[in-house]
């Protein structure tokens, strides 16, 4: 309640400021033009530039037209201030993780709403069995005209129920009356990886590594002194443990992983219209390998809009969106199938083919069997998915200042997933399988969205009174079918990835997950004088998966366009101050959690089982999540021009009533309930500044460059709990007053170096340290995965015929934590897998005793491996993100008839990655995709694919 | 369009959703049911009853890991140096293992209390289902067997995470949970009552359940042989001995003799001393069950018994080379490939991923019998193990220890030679406050030791309940 009230306040104070200064003004309304540019915006309101209150970011058009990724959400990147992307993992068509303004809840999503051409699409992971599948990587961004993300409660509050994550609106591209404008876009280009600064031993230093593991435990363990002090007897031990040869030194990594993976982008387009009708067609294929040889993306769009005014009151509007993807995305994660962890593991001194050119099977590593590299030739994760996305919208003027607006909307997302395991190698070969051996499974998925909404928008001014005013509704239905099946029992040799093949189906299931949502909508707006604007919306939604299923949200904002004063105005060519205050929802929920459910499947000697599998909601039933917005801020433009010009705004963010996975204890028979609990708060700083700092006709040269600061808090946490300390995956915990991402570990003191044994500090207050990691408590390590600080800087520069446009990110105040190190990283535990070189030479001996790393012991030292903050390094980096250099050749240079224009390009992204943190070996864009919820996923790298660097060429052909 | 049309339509729409709109909204799913849809009849029941059985399944633990767990936190099998990661915390020495924060932990407890939920919610309707005589069964009978399958839960908690009954810290039983319920923050309850709990339900089973069926469904024999085991655990040697030999005069069930022992483990999933095992089978597997850690058809071969274990079989031992392995099966990875070779010895007790978990064999029976009978009567256990020994594994086998401690480590360790994966030799050790050292990896544990006096409770359940303490010693996270 404090917060609402120091809104509002915040918002009168406003009011009353400008009001005073309005009354100085002496430039009077009568003398000034009033015509605006009429923006239509969502649910066919229309305002004018002043009108718009709140806050939110324009994508630009330059991220969208030279793209750094394959998805619409990579492209936000560094796009605006308060939008904090980070990539997923490497493999292209990865989930990216998105946050607007910070993270807003603990354990349910947090990823903005979408809506593409008025249609809330699925976004988000929506692969089952392979690995990753973003949803948004089906959409085209060449399709797309415009981005907008909604940030604060007055703009985010017309979307309601699911505004609380914020929210992007993509509009496509429309044809534009006149000639017909057909565009050729070409790009091909290599790749390599951005950032690893990872170094393994060789198959001789993996020997020497053993031996040592040997040679030392054998002084220090082992009574008998098998080698009496004598480190060649060690050495010879490792040389037969091995069965090396002495001369293979194999490099798994170059055979698994691909030095230059291409890359290339095809795009035609033709615009145009006539009178009455405009145009808009285009067919896209993209093409992208990942660094796994088993990994690539390939992407077949097609697009077409066309507008139509029927009559002088009826426009029509119809989209359709056709796309595929086709993916292969091989096992991520800790898995011996992921060729990125087990290229690096394998050790060096294995051969990936035997003499007769078999692949050998009987490898000295966690299973003879698994050869990587016949994993990679052999098995397969394939995904693929088509979406069609399509809409009609009307617009009928009753009235010239009365508006109805419909529009009925699909987006239909279908997947066929597939997995084949051969059965001779890697995890198909199950020789205690009653099936056989090798695997196959099938997934299919297919979420279907219609959407329809029904506005009446009103739009009139009264001499300097412009009052705008909304009723609609809304309803949306989301249904998600799948069926899936196995199975087994593969014959040897026979490599076919088709079920016909197997002996034994396994697993047969289907089922459905339905929900609906429907809205009620008003929203008015009040504008006096272009000077003062008011706004306020309010919506009622219902959701499936909610008790009572409805909830109230509501915004107010306000602004003051300061530059109708003339004091301002000599100054700024717009200066608007606004106040916005707004309580949006979260549906954050399944749509049956809230019931007590026994689950059906849970079967038994082959006949039906069913056992309590859900607990639902507790006597109080689910309510809506409510996230409570508070903005304040200014946006502004300098000079005649307004060549310079800035925002600035200041928020907090108080999510409540969280949709939270409270932890229960286990005796329950369950892990956790979920109820509306917790409370989280962000608060943070926005500023960007821009300046079009040259702008003639053969020169021109904009820069831009924002700024975030993001600082969220648990306020409250369930009250009865044990410690107060909820542990989640991915190294993390919640406790009241800490950041939700904050790590939670072992704290690391090091290596004694009177001992060479690892050393941790017995609890959080770091007094005393133990060399028994059973002594050593799980603390809080003050270090977070979720960035404080966001920046970006934008520069395009137009001179002549060339162009150069760059773009550069920075994070900062963050930390990643390597999962796999426990294994590639260790002081001889998992000996049988290949270590950085830094575990040989930089580990304890009596020598070299101010070491890094402990004493290399068989089987490990004190379980030096165990997870703590050893392996957690921070994260804050710079990247060169994009850097387009293009020359343009205009008609009159072509002289060639039809031909428009001719740009070619040269752009790189990820040129240049610079870490602070000289010990990070790896990308430090690393968020695992490994769990439910989005602060487990967050700077955890578990041997992800790795981000790539890409040189790319292109020629833009326009007729 | 008329201005009118559009009011039209617009209000229409408005209607649509305004009254159908909780029809609109709701949804129920398509793979679940409610309480009152499966408790409705007596079919509902049975299938309850399957859920409970497939919590049982779970190789968190009596599907695996108590058998696995058993073994290598004591004295006779380990982790090779060359291993998958798996269980690899049980090399470590100073008792490493013996963390709140380990999964194995987790899953044990988790697993066990998942099986006494189901198991509640099924007694939850007790007295309230009707008999259908169109159903095979009685209502009577599943209550039973809910209550038995419970008891056994229980009693594989206690013995893990508390001290011994009668010997320690008393207080630190398990939480008795006996009904659902979502919010409850239960503290442990005593040894003492955990017992009793366990009693009181193996008695009341008793009289609704029988011998007739299959042996995948716990039964009269199993809980009578259950009983045997809870009364050595509380030092009730009379009881004990009196429940061992209920089941050995039972004429249903026999013991496995020598000339049965090959096909025991690998064909003869019928055999009459098997009294209660857990199903799998090809669309249920085990797949993460011993198969994928144990013997030469397993996934990842990494877990192992001791060449000592191995060698104190006769060289006339039935089992030798038949159960367990000095030499390897499978001719592409030898044994001696293995950095610990020649300390590395196969069990292959379990080859397939549908294998049934044994719980209950006769020859328990016979060991139940032996040890109550150490401590009546000595002179009798020592007589009545050399005779099984002679009998049905081994006939040149002579007992030398006849008394005293030495006859007690003969005891279990002609125990372990016949029960190695099937859950008993860490139980065994810790009962008998016998010290664990093992020979290859160096890893020891005295009777006193923390590791054998409780497991230490999962850090997730004194995170999430105020009410319940953790072993004193374990250290707790803040």
């Amino acid at each position: 309640m404090k917060k609402q009230v120091f809104s509002l306040s915040a918002l009168g104070l406003f009011l009353g400021l400008g009001g005073l200064l309005y009354a100085q003004k002496t430039d009077s309304l009568k003398t000034k033009e009033l015509e605006a540019v009429v923006i239509k915006g969502v649910y066919g309101i229309k305002q004018s530039a002043e009108q718009v209150s709140g806050s939110s970011t324009k994508i630009s058009k330059t991220a969208l037209e030279s793209p750094t990724g394959v998805s619409v959400d990579n492209l936000l990147q560094g796009s605006g201030p308060g939008i904090m992307s980070s990539a997923g993992s490497g493999q292209p068509g990865a989930k990216a993780i998105t946050l607007i303004r910070g993270i807003s809840s603990l354990t349910s999503g947090n990823s903005p709403l979408y809506i593409i051409d008025g249609v809330p699409v699925a976004s988000g992971d929506i692969s089952r069995s392979t690995a990753t599948q973003n949803a948004l990587s089906l959409i085209n961004p060449n399709d797309i005209e415009d981005i907008q993300v909604y940030k604060d409660g007055v703009a985010t509050s017309l979307f309601g129920s699911r505004g609380a994550n914020g929210v992007v609106v993509i509009t496509t591209k429309s044809g534009k009356k006149g000639t017909a404008r057909i565009n050729l876009t070409t790009e091909i280009g290599t790749s390599a990886v951005a950032y690893d600064k990872f170094e393994y031993l060789n198959a001789e230093e993996h020997v020497k590594y053993t031996a040592l593991a040997y040679f030392n435990s054998d002084n220090l363990r082992n009574a008998s002194k098998e080698f009496n002090g004598d480190f060649s007897k060690a050495y010879t031990k490792a040389v037969n443990f091995f069965r090396w040869d002495g001369k293979t030194n194999t490099d798994w990594q170059r055979a698994a992983l691909r030095e230059n993976p291409a890359y290339s982008r095809y795009n035609v387009s033709i615009s145009g219209g006539a009178k009455d009708v405009t145009l808009y067609a285009s067919l896209g294929y993209l093409s992208q390998e990942g660094v796994p040889r088993n990994a690539d993306f390939q992407r077949y769009t097609g697009a077409l809009k066309g507008t139509w005014q029927a009559s002088d009151k009826l426009k029509a509007s119809f989209s359709l969106n056709l796309s595929r993807s086709v993916q292969n995305t091989p096992s991520t994660d800790l898995t011996f199938a992921n060729p990125m962890f087990m290229a690096r593991a394998i050790s060096p001194t294995q051969r990936i083919y035997n003499a007769d050119g078999t692949y050998n099977t009987n490898i000295v590593s966690v299973n003879p069997n698994f050869n990587i590299i016949a994993v990679q030739d052999l098995n397969l994760n394939k995904a693929v998915f088509d979406k069609v996305l399509s809409s009609l919208s009307l617009d009928y003027d009753i009235l010239p200042y009365l508006t109805f607006n419909t529009s009925f909307g699909i987006d239909n997302n279908s997947g066929d997933e597939l997995v084949y395991w051969n059965p001779d190698i890697g995890d198909g070969y199950k020789p205690s399988s009653a099936n056989g051996n090798g695997a196959l499974s099938k997934s299919f998925t297919k979420h279907f969205t219609w959407n329809w909404y029904n506005f009446l928008n009103f739009n009139k001014r009264f001499g300097a009174h412009s009052v705008s005013a909304t009723v609609g509704i809304e309803a949306t239905k989301r249904t998600i079918d799948i069926a899936d099946f196995e199975a087994s029992g593969f014959p040897s040799g026979i490599y076919k990835p088709y079920a016909s093949l197997a002996a034994n189906p396994t697993a047969a299931s289907s089922n459905r997950i339905s929900w609906g949502l429907v809205g009620y909508i008003a929203r008015a707006s009040y504008t006096y004088d272009k000077f003062l604007t008011l706004t306020a919306s309010a919506r009622r939604d219902g959701y499936s998966g909610f008790s009572d299923y409805y909830g109230n949200f509501y915004g107010v904002g306000g602004n003051l366009e300061l530059s109708r004063i003339d004091a301002v105005k000599n100054v700024f060519k717009s200066l608007k101050l606004k106040a916005s205050y707004g309580e949006n929802g979260n549906m954050a929920v399944g749509p049956y959690t809230k019931l007590k459910l026994y689950g059906l499947g849970f079967n038994y000697d082959s006949s039906n089982g069913a056992a309590l599998s859900q607990t639902g909601a507790p006597d109080e039933g689910l309510k809506w999540e409510v996230s409570k917005k508070t903005n304040i801020g200014l946006d502004f433009s300098l000079g005649r021009r307004g060549s310079v010009y800035g925002t600035l705004d200041f928020y907090s963010n108080t999510n409540s009533d969280q949709i939270f996975d409270e932890q229960v204890p286990l005796t329950t028979g369950f892990s956790s309930v979920t109820r509306n609990l917790a409370s989280v708060r962000s608060r943070g700083v926005e500023a960007s500044l821009g300046a079009n700092l040259v702008k003639q006709k053969d020169f021109q040269w904009n820069v831009n460059a924002n700024y975030s600061y993001n600082d969220s808090e648990i306020l409250s946490l369930s009250s009865d709990n044990g410690t107060g300390i909820s542990q989640i995956d991915g190294r993390k915990a919640f406790e009241v007053g800490r950041n939700p991402s904050e790590f939670y570990m072992r704290l690391w003191a090091g290596v004694d170096p009177n001992t060479g044994q690892p050393l941790w500090y017995t609890d959080g207050t770091k007094t005393a340290v133990t060399s028994n990691s059973n002594l050593a408590q799980l603390s809080f390590t003050g270090k977070k995965a979720l960035p404080t600080h966001i920046a970006a800087l934008n520069n395009e520069l137009v001179y002549k015929n060339f162009r150069l446009v760059f773009n550069i990110n920075y994070q900062g105040g963050f930390s990643v934590y390597d999962a796999g190190s426990f294994v590639t990283d260790t002081s001889g535990q998992h000996f049988i897998m290949n270590k950085v070189k830094e575990d040989l030479y930089d580990s304890w001996t009596p020598k070299h005793t101010n070491a890094s790393r402990p004493e290399i012991l068989a089987n490990g030292n004190n379980g030096d491996n165990g997870a703590s903050s050893r392996y957690l390094y921070d994260g804050d980096f710079i990247r060169l993100r994009s850097l387009e250099l293009g020359y343009r050749l205009n008609q009159e240079q072509l002289n060639l008839k039809g031909l428009k224009s001719v740009y070619l390009y040269v752009r790189g992204t990820n040129l240049l990655t610079y870490v602070f943190d000289k010990d990070l070996k790896f990308d430090p864009e690393s968020n695992s995709n490994s769990y439910s919820n989005t602060i487990s996923n967050l700077g955890i790298y578990n041997s992800l694919q790795p981000q790539m660097k890409q040189f790319i060429f292109g020629v833009s052909l326009d007729f | 369009m008329k201005l009118k049309h559009i009011f039209i339509s617009l209000s229409a729409s408005a209607l649509f959703f305004t009254s159908c709109r909780n029809e609109f909204l709701d949804e129920k799913p398509s793979d679940a049911i409610t309480k009152e849809e499966l408790f409705s009849n007596e079919q509902g029941l049975n299938i309850a009853l399957n859920g409970l059985y497939n919590s049982l399944q779970s190789s968190n633990a009596l599907g695996g890991n108590v058998q696995t767990l058993n073994e290598l936190l004591a004295d006779q099998a380990f982790v090779a140096l060359e291993n998958s990661g798996y269980f690899i915390g049980t090399r470590e020495p100073d008792q490493g293992f013996f963390k709140a924060d380990i999964i194995y932990f987790y899953n044990l407890w988790d697993n066990l209390y998942k099986n006494i939920k189901n198991a509640n919610e099924i007694l939850a309707n007790e007295g309230q289902i009707a008999d259908n005589a169109g159903v095979e069964g009685t209502p009577s009978n599943v209550f039973a067997q809910a209550k038995a399958l419970r008891a056994l839960s229980y009693f594989t908690l206690v013995t893990h995470f508390s001290e011994n009954y009668g010997e320690g810290n008393q207080e630190l039983g398990v939480p008795l949970v006996l009904s659902y319920d979502i919010s409850a923050k239960p503290a442990r309850n005593t040894v003492e009552e955990v017992y009793a709990q366990i009693i009181k339900d193996l008695e009341a089973a008793l009289p609704d359940l029988s011998d007739q069926g299959s042996n995948t469904r716990i039964n009269k024999t199993a809980v009578e042989l259950l009983l045997s085991r809870v009364y050595l655990a509380k030092k009730d040697y009379n009881k004990a001995n009196e429940y061992a030999q209920k089941v050995l005069d039972n004429s249903n069930y026999t013991l496995l003799a020598k000339n049965q022992v090959k096909e025991f483990f690998s064909s003869d999933f019928n055999s009459k001393e098997r009294i209660f095992q857990i199903d799998y089978n090809s669309k249920d597997t085990n797949s993460s069950g011993p198969t994928q850690t144990w013997g030469v058809f397993s996934i990842y071969r990494q877990n192992f018994a001791t060449k000592a274990f191995y060698d104190q079989l006769g060289d006339k031992d039935v089992r030798k080379e038949v159960w367990y392995h000095a030499t390897s099966q499978n001719p592409n990875v030898n044994l001696n490939d293995y950095t610990e070779a020649p300390n590395l010895v196969d069990v292959s007790k379990y080859r397939s991923n549908v294998d049934p978990m044994l719980l209950f064999r006769k020859t328990e029976a016979v060991f139940n019998q032996v040890e109550a009978l150490y401590h009546l009567n000595p002179s009798l256990a020592a007589e009545k193990l050399e005779q099984w020994v002679k009998t049905y594994r081994d006939e040149d086998y002579v007992l030398t220890a006849k008394s005293g401690q030495a006859l007690l480590k003969e005891i279990l360790n002609q125990k372990n030679l016949e029960f190695f994966l099937e859950g008993f030799r860490y139980q065994d050790l810790k009962r008998n406050h016998l010290d664990s050292k093992n020979l290859v990896t160096g890893v020891s544990l005295k009777s006193t030791d923390l590791g054998f006096k409780a497991f230490p409770l999962p850090q997730y359940e004194v995170n999430s309940n105020p009410n319940i303490k953790q072993f004193p010693g374990y250290t707790s996270a803040k």
